[in-house]
């Protein structure tokens, strides 16, 4: 009997000393995650179609954010909005709010030019201007009346480098852009959204166009660019989605089923219908 | 047939083949203790040579599961069946293994001590059913009963201790007494892989770990 009670006695010091590394472990430091992206209540129609419903979602500075959902669910309508590219539609009408940096992007005082500035985007299809190299990407700034040739060469080349592009193309800048393959020209169409030194960087499945080796590239460079800026992704590839973001938002149907962090929903969604879109039940 | 319609039905051929391994751990299981004082030496032989198909399976569970990682890029859900699918085969490989080695011992000793094989018979009959109520609740998809299941491996830890610690092995002989200490061990084994088996099944339904009831 002195046995068991010895052993009982042991095991309770073991069993605390494990509790008490437990607990020391669980301290995590805090993300301090800075929202730049709010929607409130964002509603939108294309004539009678509606096409987002009370849409509220909040990205991150720093971070990927990427939009899954099946086609026509709304998520590049939503994409465009954040930059009011969609209001190139004439029949749109939109309700409820866009913050950017707790700016309403709709106000007046805030126009269009300002926010393609700061937010910019990245479609599916590369589509360089039939310039050279060295035009597209000094495109931007010229429009801002940069003239000065040192000036746009340093912007060029740091576009060039931060769109990890630089050392395929720095010998043959004069180049036509058109010449280049479809994966250099989507990272020549990346440089030239940096150009303008943009905040937010919209993605409009960037690389559903590109051929595997380019679809690695790209990814890497986006998470090289998330240190300095932040990516909002729209993308078909869900093995992508799982892979590069930080945080991934379920459209279904013009709504958001589920938005958490992206190990969330590709381990344990807690929608069903998220569970059957990411594991390929339909869409 | 759609790839998702095919896949899914060779999840469902993986999780099979670990229910039938699982089976054939049960069967293998039934009436272990028995052996140990039998007069007759061949059952326990053949009960030893059986493990070889336990090991096939297991394996054969492996490579579907790495296939099938490798073909489908599983998300979720999925994901959580094949690992666990592997852990599981590997829970009850051990199981079989454990079995075996009891039936070693009757290859070496036979054991007549009537309390202490009240005592083994006990925890063999104890793990037996957790095993079975495990798969009833993968069946079932019923959390609570894993929880219990998880929780039962505590009687035959003690069961166990008991064994090992109490005076029922004064009148044997060193060498037996060995030997059956080494089938309670045995035993206490089994029922700890019962117990993982009870958690991968309750990750599979929750994506969660089990919280211990205090």
């Amino acid at each position: 009997m002195a046995n068991i009670k010895e052993r009982n006695e042991i095991k309770k010091t073991v069993d605390t000393a494990t509790l008490e590394d437990k607990t020391q472990g669980e301290t995590k430091p805090e993300i301090i995650r800075e929202p730049i992206f709010k929607t409130n209540n964002f509603n939108l129609w294309y004539g009678d179609n509606h096409a987002l419903q009370d849409i509220n979602l909040t990205f991150n500075k720093n971070e990927i954010s990427a939009i899954i959902g099946p086609s026509g669910c709304g998520k590049s309508t939503f994409v465009k909005s954040l930059n009011r590219m969609v209001e190139l539609v004439p029949i749109v009408r939109t309700e409820g709010e866009i913050l950017y940096r707790d700016q309403d992007i709709f106000e007046r005082k805030f126009t269009v030019e300002e926010l393609r500035t700061k937010v910019g985007m990245v479609f599916q299809k590369p589509n360089p201007f039939p310039k050279s190299i060295y035009d597209n990407v000094a495109y931007g700034p010229r429009v801002h009346g940069i003239r000065k040739k040192q000036i746009l060469d340093e912007i060029v080349e740091k576009s060039l480098r931060d769109a990890a592009i630089w050392d395929e193309v720095k010998d043959r800048l004069n180049e036509n852009a058109i010449g280049l393959s479809g994966g250099q020209q989507q990272r020549i169409c990346i440089a030239r959204a940096l150009a303008t030194e943009p905040d937010v960087i919209l993605m409009d499945e960037p690389t559903s166009a590109l051929d595997p080796i380019s679809t690695t590239k790209v990814e890497d460079l986006m998470q090289e660019l998330k240190k300095n800026y932040s990516i909002v992704v729209v993308t078909h590839n869900m093995q992508q989605a799982a892979r590069v973001s930080d945080t991934t938002a379920f459209f279904y149907q013009g709504y958001v089923v589920e938005h958490d962090d992206t190990k969330v929903i590709f381990e344990n969604p807690r929608d069903q219908r998220t569970e059957d879109y990411v594991s390929g039940r339909f869409g | 047939m759609s790839y998702r319609e095919k896949f899914t039905g060779e999840l469902q051929s993986l999780t099979d083949e670990v229910i039938d391994l699982g089976v054939l751990c049960y069967d293998r299981l039934q009436g272990v203790t028995n052996l140990l004082s039998m007069d007759d030496i061949e059952p326990a032989r053949d009960l030893v040579s059986g493990d070889v198909e336990a090991n096939r399976r297991e394996y054969n569970i492996n490579s579907q599961a790495v296939t099938l990682i490798t073909t489908q890029a599983p998300v979720a859900t999925d994901t959580r069946i094949i690992i666990s699918s592997i852990k599981i085969a590997y829970d009850l490989e051990r199981i079989s293994d454990n079995i075996s080695n009891l039936a070693e011992v009757r290859k070496r000793v036979k054991i007549t001590n009537e309390k202490l094989l009240l005592r083994l018979r006990t925890m063999e009959q104890l793990a037996s059913l957790m095993l079975k109520d495990v798969y009833a609740a993968y069946l079932d998809q019923d959390t609570s009963l894993c929880k219990e299941v998880y929780e039962r491996d505590e009687d035959i830890d003690s069961l166990f201790v008991h064994v090992t610690t109490s005076d029922i092995f004064e009148d044997s002989d060193l060498f037996v007494s060995g030997q059956s200490q080494l089938c309670a061990k045995y035993l206490e084994r089994i029922g700890d892989h019962v117990k993982n088996i009870a958690e991968h099944v309750y990750f599979v339904i929750t994506g969660e770990k089990i919280e211990k009831i205090d």
